[in-house]
């Protein structure tokens, strides 16, 4: 079996070493691109989201690579996402290519244990939560590197310093064959970021990304937003962590269990719809952020995303209340690099002026 | 307690749902107080108003409750989560109710009770609690909504569905206070007239709330009865046989409007009651969007059944829509020179030269 995934930032890593241990081929798709993007663009509906479009091209790069299977990503909420697996999969059939196509439901990691397993060829049950384990450890360590780069990047006294040693320490991580060797690389690769020079006393602006899960993961779609906003002097933090998701999801993380009882709490008043996807979370992660001292909040969601436009259409009434500044930030496949650059130069610009004197920056991209 | 002047916007379920609704505030001794019929009028308000992202249903809507909101002492928009188990509502309409609540301004109260039926909140116990707010005692609110409930049962259909109402469950359930759905709408047996010669019959498939509003809809449907087209609407076929067509499907179906499209699409061309489909679609509509592809999955097995889609939007101009279906009316009568060929995406629109009707 040849298996392949669209990308979301660090979880290919992650789904590459689980498959490995299965002893399945893994085959990488080419990191996206827009050839990618316009190759999927090509073969969908034209009101389809953008991450349905972004997966499809990269699902047309990785079949014709030579996969025959297809690990997607599905959910049990209401929002269009269920459904890109069986849209793509009539896609992609009429398009000629034969595969199975293989979803999973990261909010329950259980169901997905049991296809791993039948995919498993011929492993043990234990083999195979054995394989999940280290897979999701080594996405927890990956995710623990990015987080720590985006706080320090702001802060870092020669430039490009952090990126480099963000590679460093993935590529520590990702060495790593054996669960024993984990604990070990993990430590080596916090200290390699700790190691990269600050400047002292620094206090940079601290804006928190939120909105959609799946543009806060991969890069290559949100324009390296949460790099660029470093870059620009801004720490950065963002909501949706995969890694620790699936964690919650299997009971492993009561801290972060609190904090979506609190975000739900909070958003409450506002939308009161955990089934929305991220939509009411969005809009509680943003009060929780303005309560915790957070300058500002960046609210990316691919363009017409339904629960995001709906947190949108709430985010100035969040603003006004709790005097959060907030940015939204709609991303499609006609998006360019440099009006997203101007627009988040004019919030840090604000950020950094007298907090008397922000406003919210209106429009799409 | 006072008579009040109840407004419900004419607009999304109030479609589905006007007898249960209307009768049930009457019944509690409210004037009920609805929007006109959508103009241009209302559809630009609800336009101008409304947040840009969503489609052009919630922004009629939207439009429907501006011009409602200042003449009236309350407003009922239910928050429509779930309206039969293991399903949702789309999300736009779900949250509907918190995007006028965070977004318009002078509002009177607004009763917003929850009906989700995934966590046992049924349409009774929402229109009880709307009840309660408005002063009346608990059991004057169950008389009420047995009122309303009667008056969804006995109801002649607005289209050609024959729509009957699990009414005894309905009784006894407010009467006992039980958790079971109490509204649940069956269709009864298919109303299916036999086809007549000489005469073509196409199924139209869309939404209910946008099939009825002869704004949003170009009044489609009563363009083609003139031009002497029998029209199948969703609604002629029972729910249950709907599902039957989609069960075949691997995978959740969350939203009854795959069934409401693909497994009514799949039941027409199966039993060969349609010589054409038109699928409206909304601007922006998240659903369709995708339900789009699973339909054009089915169609492919019937190829010689005529297909058009047509996608309204704000900007659409009645001209360019009346070109298309003239179109494809043509060749589904045979005298275009493409015989059963497919009108394939019909999406560009033509702008709007006024708005004002």
């Amino acid at each position: 079996m040849r298996v392949s995934f669209p990308h979301m930032g660090v979880l290919t890593l992650g789904m590459r070493t689980v498959f490995e241990r299965l002893g399945q081929e893994c085959i990488v798709a080419p990191p996206v691109t827009q050839k990618t993007i316009a190759l999927g663009a090509k073969h969908s509906p034209e009101l389809a989201c953008f991450p349905f479009k972004a997966t499809l091209g990269t699902m047309i790069e990785s079949l014709e690579m030579g996969a025959d299977t297809i690990v997607m990503a599905t959910i049990g909420g209401n929002c269009r996402l269920g459904f890109y697996w069986p849209a793509q999969q009539v896609i992609l059939k009429s398009l000629g290519y034969e595969f199975l196509m293989l979803p999973i439901n990261y909010d329950n990691p259980i169901s997905f244990l049991a296809e791993f397993k039948r995919f498993g060829g011929g492993k043990s049950w234990r083999e195979v939560l054995a394989a999940f384990v280290f897979g999701l450890r080594k996405l927890l360590a990956f995710e623990e590197v990015e987080r720590l780069s985006m706080r320090i990047r702001a802060r870092e006294k020669v430039k490009g310093a952090t990126t480099r040693a963000y590679r460093a320490a993935i590529g520590v991580v990702d060495r790593v064959r054996e669960p024993r060797d984990l604990p070990r690389a993990r430590a080596e690769a916090v200290g390699i970021m700790n190691a990269v020079e600050l400047v002292p006393g620094a206090a940079p602006p601290r804006v928190k990304v939120l909105g959609e899960a799946f543009m806060l993961m991969e890069p290559n779609l949100n324009f390296q937003l949460q790099v660029t906003l470093g870059e620009m002097g801004v720490e950065v933090d963002r909501t949706y962590w995969l890694g620790q998701r699936i964690k919650r999801a299997v009971r492993l993380d009561r801290a972060g269990r609190r904090h979506a009882e609190r975000v739900k709490r909070e958003a409450y008043p506002y939308m009161r719809y955990p089934d929305l996807c991220t939509g009411s979370e969005s809009l509680g992660e943003a009060i929780v952020a303005a309560k915790e001292g957070f300058d500002g909040a960046v609210l990316l969601m691919p363009f017409a995303c339904m629960p995001e436009v709906l947190a949108e259409s709430l985010c100035s009434r969040v603003t006004a209340e709790h005097g959060i500044p907030v940015l939204p930030v709609a991303i499609d496949e006609h998006s360019d690099d440099g009006g997203l650059r101007t627009r988040l130069e004019a919030f840090t610009d604000l950020l950094k002026m007298d907090s008397d004197a922000f406003a919210r920056v209106d429009g799409e991209i | 307690m006072n008579a009040l002047r109840i407004g419900i916007p004419r607009s999304l379920y109030f479609h589905r749902y006007r007898p249960l609704w209307v009768e049930t505030f009457r019944a509690l001794g409210h004037e009920v107080v609805l929007s006109p019929q959508t103009s241009g009028a209302i559809l630009e308000r609800g336009l101008r108003g409304c947040v840009h992202d969503v489609c052009l249903p919630v922004k009629c809507a939207y439009g429907h409750v501006l011009h409602l909101k200042n003449d009236v002492d309350a407003l009922f928009l239910p928050r429509l989560m779930s309206l039969r188990r293991g399903t949702y509502v789309c999300p736009k309409i779900v949250a509907f109710p918190d995007l006028v609540l965070g977004t318009m301004d002078g509002l009177p109260q607004v009763l917003a009770p929850e009906i989700d039926y995934r966590h046992g909140k049924t349409h009774t116990d929402a229109l009880l609690e709307a009840g309660r707010a408005l002063g009346a005692g608990p059991f004057s609110s169950r008389v009420a909504c047995g009122a309303g409930l009667a008056a969804l049962t006995g109801a002649k259909p607005a289209c050609r569905a024959r729509e009957r109402v699990a009414a005894t469950a309905g009784f006894w359930s407010y009467l006992t206070k039980s958790r079971a759905p109490s509204v649940r709408i069956e269709s009864g047996a298919e109303a299916v007239s036999p086809r007549r010669p000489g005469r073509k019959t196409l199924g139209v498939l869309g939404r209910r709330y946008v099939l009825a509003d002869s704004v949003l809809s170009f009044d489609l449907i009563e363009k083609l009865r003139r031009q002497d087209v029998d029209v199948l609407t969703p609604e002629s076929v029972p729910a249950a046989v709907a599902d039957e067509n989609v069960s075949h499907l691997p995978f959740d179906l969350y939203w009854t409007l795959v069934a409401e499209v693909v497994g009514v699409a799949r039941h027409w061309l199966r039993h060969s009651r349609v010589d054409g489909i038109i699928f409206l679609l909304s601007f922006e509509c998240g659903p369709d969007s995708l339900i789009k592809i699973l339909l054009e999955d089915v169609l492919k097995d019937f190829p010689s059944v005529p297909y058009c889609p047509l996608l309204v939007d704000e900007h659409a101009a009645e001209s360019g829509f009346q070109t298309r279906l003239e179109a494809f009316l043509d060749i589904v009568r045979g005298t275009s020179i493409a015989s059963s060929a497919v009108v394939h995406d019909a999406t560009r629109s033509c702008p709007r030269p006024s708005a004002k009707v």
